[in-house]
This record gives C-alpha cells, structure tokens and sequence, in this order.
C-alpha cells in the first residue's frame, strides 16, 4: 500500500517531466565518489530505482574519478549529463580539493557536469560551504535516496 | 572679662581649634588605606603619606623631588601622562587613572585620581594624587578571564567534537539506514545482513572510541610519577617484539640510560606505542626502518624526539589535519586516524605539547614536550 502510494508519487514528478522538453533520462551518467564501499552500493541501488538504465561509475578514489571525468569531457561525441554525487570526508584528497582540482580540470564543457555533495556530516558550516560553492548544485545528507535523485535530474531541465 | 583676656581666650580656642583640625587632617593623611601624595609641575614628588611609602618600601625623604613617573611601569608612563594632560585641561576637574607600580617581588596595580592644586591667585602649582591598592581585584580579574578562556576553548572543542562525533556515527547510521532501502532491490538479504553487521560493529568501534577520548579528555588529576626513559621504552619495545623484528627495524637511543622522566605512566606507554606503530606502518619500502630516540631538557620541559627514516608526510598539505581525528593520509588499510589524536589528547592533558617536522621519503620526527613541574 505504501509502496504502491510512494510510486504514484513517482509517476506524478515524471508526468511533471515529461514537460520538460529535453531530459530523456536514460541518457544520465552517474558518478558516485566516495571512498565508503557500502555508501557506493547503497547509491547505486538507489540511482537504478530511479533510473534503470542509467549509467553509473562508483569510485572510491578521487584521482581516479577525476581521470574519467576528464576522459568523459574529452569526448566531444558524448554529450550526455552527468551527475557527480561527491563525498566531503574522505582522506588524501576531500571534497573540497576535489573541487579545486576539478576547476583545473580545463574542460571545454563543463556545463555537462551537475555536482552535488554528500554527505553524513551535519556540521553546519560544511552545508553552508557547499550552498556558497560554485560549482555544487545542492547538499544531500546520506544515505542518498529517491527524493535527492529527483532534485538532481529535475535539475538539467 | 577685659579686652586682652578676650582675645587671648580667642587665640587659645584657634589654637586649640587648630590643633584638632590637625589631628583630625593628620588621621586622614596618614589613614592605612589611601595614598595621598602631591608632585609639583614637572612630576616631582613634594609629599607621599607614611601608607605610600610603607607599601613601596621607600623612605620619603630619599625622594622627595624626585621624577614620580621612575616609580610607574614603563608600560603605564603613557596613560599617566595623558592622564596628568587632562587635568591641567580641565584644572577644576578630577581625573581617574590605573598604574601599575614596581615593588620588590611583584607589581602593584594602584587606581588614582589626580587634581590640580592651585596657589593663592589661582594658578595650578601641585598635583594632588590619591590613590589606593587594586591588586587583588585585578589578580581577580585576571583569573576570572583566563576562566573564561578556558571555558571558551573547551566550548569550541566541544563544538568540534560533536560534529566529528556525529560524522563519524551518522556515517554508519547512514550506511545501516541505506542498506534497508535498498534491500528489496538488492534481493540478497544474507548479504544486507552482513553488510548491516559490518556498520554495527563499525558503529560500536566508533562509540568505544570515543569513549576512550572522552575519558582522556575528562582526567583531571592524572597519576604523575618518575620513571627510567630507557628502561619503559625497552619495556614497550619487547611487548610488540614480534612486530619490530618483522620489519626489520633498528632503535637507536641518544641519551643516558640513566635519564628519568616525570610524567604519566600509561599516557607514556600509549604516547610510546601509537609512534612506534605508526613508524611500522608507514616504513619506507626501500629501506629497513630506523628509529632515533632523544631526550633532552629545555626550561620546564623535558623533550623526547622521535624520528624515523619512513614515508614521511606533506605536512604542507596535511600539516593542519595531521592531529585530526580521522583522519588518514596514505593508502593504508589498517590507518584508523586515531593514534595521533590520542597522543595529543593525552600530551595536552599532562599539560605538554606536540610537534611534528617531515620530509616526504625521508622520514618523520615527532617532538613530545613533558612538563616536569607537573605533579
């Protein structure tokens, strides 16, 4: 019964969507980073509810995903959205000087990327950083779940 | 009664009058409360009441006409000055002001109100100060701010710690809430169990944990005793024998066997083994791992330096975090982010301090201050 309820609450946002002239949202590229395996498999699941045939990159480290969104931005031919679920605690590289790093990246396109922060912190500075940063699109506290993924897709309407 | 009796009873009643009147000024001049003393025009003493003299142990005599400002704290020759400025402004009005004066074994804080003396056609000739002892209100002062600041500091560690505290739970409260999400979907509920058992016993590592900072963080009064360097480090050294010997490490001491240390026992074996461990752990692949130990003594302190040969850190990327609870910096498994927050939690709480100097394959040098006034 609830279950059947939260999915008529679904399909009212996609009605709603389906306004949008451009989204097709098979087309959303996922990248999770975030070096706490259980929190990645959890994101996982949770983007697939959401989108069965989204592609989705789980990283547990930043340098890597910073490899792959460079690669991803080189490619002139793929245009296609992608969101970045970005933790803020992690160690060697946090996500903040995985932000700094980003900027430097010198993507021509950047406008394909749609960064959101994660989170378990609730220290309010670390919401206020992020509300004020920008290239962050909006702070979700963990775990991440479907009401987070709407905001993030409605977003590239 | 004639007329030369009449005056004469007239001069008796003044002088007798007079001399009441001069008790009775004397009583207040030489009360054992109020400095009173008086400085012509250029700031010479012209008067100082027995009371000023007693509390600044000088003899009067010795100097009158001498500079007032020799017996104020060059720290305070400013504000008298000013102070000294507005009353010849203002030569009817008084003016307040607080000096701090030299005496054998200490300062004296004295409050004084300063008045210009006039002559009789009405020109200022003297400077009437009367002042008296503030000492203990500002000893008083004094302590109640560093309460204060006291109070401050633990406050915003308080503050900092609970956002640490509830990162550090809310990330396996997260984990244990996110894996029930997704259970339906994930179809495996033997693996959700594991995966939920996994965020439990992290939870409960945490949370003992942090019961182990707190109780560091809330000992007052910690057990201090003397205890042979040489011999609690060998001491320490054998219980994790195995380990050393694995790694092929050689410990290499520069200072007297004979050197003792005052200090907290267990917070030294602690402080002794997080560095020791951490030095295994962050060994240098390239080559076997040697550590130096020194210990010498400066002022207060007795100073025990740690070195290594190992991985070294970036402390100019790390430095800030380095002491910060978990927090980790190489790509080790087993690095917890805890060892270091415990040495300083623990030095700090013996009233020392920590340093740390670092070259990136070079090696780490970690210095521990032990206060030996502490008891």
């Amino acid at each position: 019964m609830i279950t059947s309820l939260i999915e008529q609450g679904t399909t009212k946002i996609d009605l709603m969507m389906t306004e949008c002239p451009q989204p097709v949202p098979s087309s959303h590229r996922y990248i999770v980073v975030d070096d706490d395996r259980v929190n990645n498999l959890v994101s996982k699941f949770i983007i697939q509810r959401h989108n069965k045939d989204a592609e989705i990159l789980l990283l547990t480290d930043p340098e890597l995903a910073l490899d792959e969104i460079y690669q991803i931005s080189k490619d002139a031919a793929d245009q296609r959205k992608t969101v970045i679920f970005l933790d803020i605690n992690m160690p060697l590289m946090n996500g903040w000087e995985f932000l700094e790093q980003f900027k430097n990246l010198e993507m021509s396109t950047d406008k394909q990327f749609c960064i959101y922060m994660i989170s378990s912190s609730i220290d309010p500075s670390d919401k206020i950083r992020a509300q004020d940063h920008l290239l962050i699109s909006g702070f979700f506290s963990k775990p991440l779940n479907t009401e987070h993924l709407k905001i993030a897709s409605s977003h590239f309407c | 009664m004639s007329e030369q009796a009449f005056s004469g009873q007239i001069k008796q009643d003044l002088i007798e009058q007079t001399q009441k009147d001069d008790a009775y000024f004397r009583s207040i001049i030489e009360n054992k409360s109020f400095y009173i003393i008086k400085t012509d025009l250029e700031g010479r003493y012209t008067y100082m009441n027995p009371f000023f003299c007693k509390m600044l142990s000088l003899n009067a005599e010795e100097w009158l006409g001498k500079e007032s400002l020799s017996l104020i704290m060059p720290v305070d020759h400013a504000i008298c000055a000013e102070t000294v400025g507005r009353c010849f402004a203002d030569p009817d009005t008084s003016n307040w002001v607080i000096l701090r004066k030299p005496i054998p074994g200490g300062v004296l804080s004295t409050q004084w109100e300063f008045k210009i003396l006039k002559d009789e056609n009405g020109n200022p000739n003297e400077l009437l100060c009367i002042g008296h002892d503030i000492t203990p209100l500002i000893l008083k002062q004094e302590e109640l701010r560093s309460m204060v600041d006291v109070a401050a500091e633990q406050n915003k560690r308080l503050v900092n710690f609970t956002y640490i505290i509830s990162h550090n739970i809310r990330s396996h409260v997260a984990n244990i809430i996110g894996i029930l999400n997704i259970r339906e979907d994930l179809g495996d509920n033997v693996l959700a169990l594991e995966m939920i058992k996994g965020s439990t016993s992290s939870l409960d590592e945490t949370l003992n944990n942090l019961s182990d900072i707190i109780s560091i963080q809330a000992h007052t009064s910690l057990p201090i005793s003397e205890l042979n360097v040489f011999h609690e480090i060998n001491r320490i050294i054998q219980s994790i024998n195995v380990l050393i010997t694995d790694a092929d490490t050689s410990i290499v001491y520069h200072f007297d066997p004979s050197q003792v240390l005052n200090t907290n026992l267990a917070y030294f074996e602690s402080i002794v083994l997080n560095l020791i461990t951490n030095a295994l752990k962050y060994k240098s692949p390239q080559r076997s791992l040697k550590i130096h130990l020194d210990l010498h003594q400066e002022g207060d302190y007795k100073i025990l330096t740690f070195t290594d040969n190992g991985l070294g850190i970036d402390l100019e990327k790390y430095g800030d975090q380095l002491f910060g609870l978990y927090k980790t910096f190489h790509k080790n498994k087993d690095a917890r982010g805890l060892g270091l927050y415990i040495i300083k939690t623990q030095v700090e709480a013996m009233r020392g301090k920590i340093e740390v100097e670092s070259e990136i394959d070079f090696g780490t040098s970690f210095k521990i201050y032990f206060d030996q006034k502490l008891n």
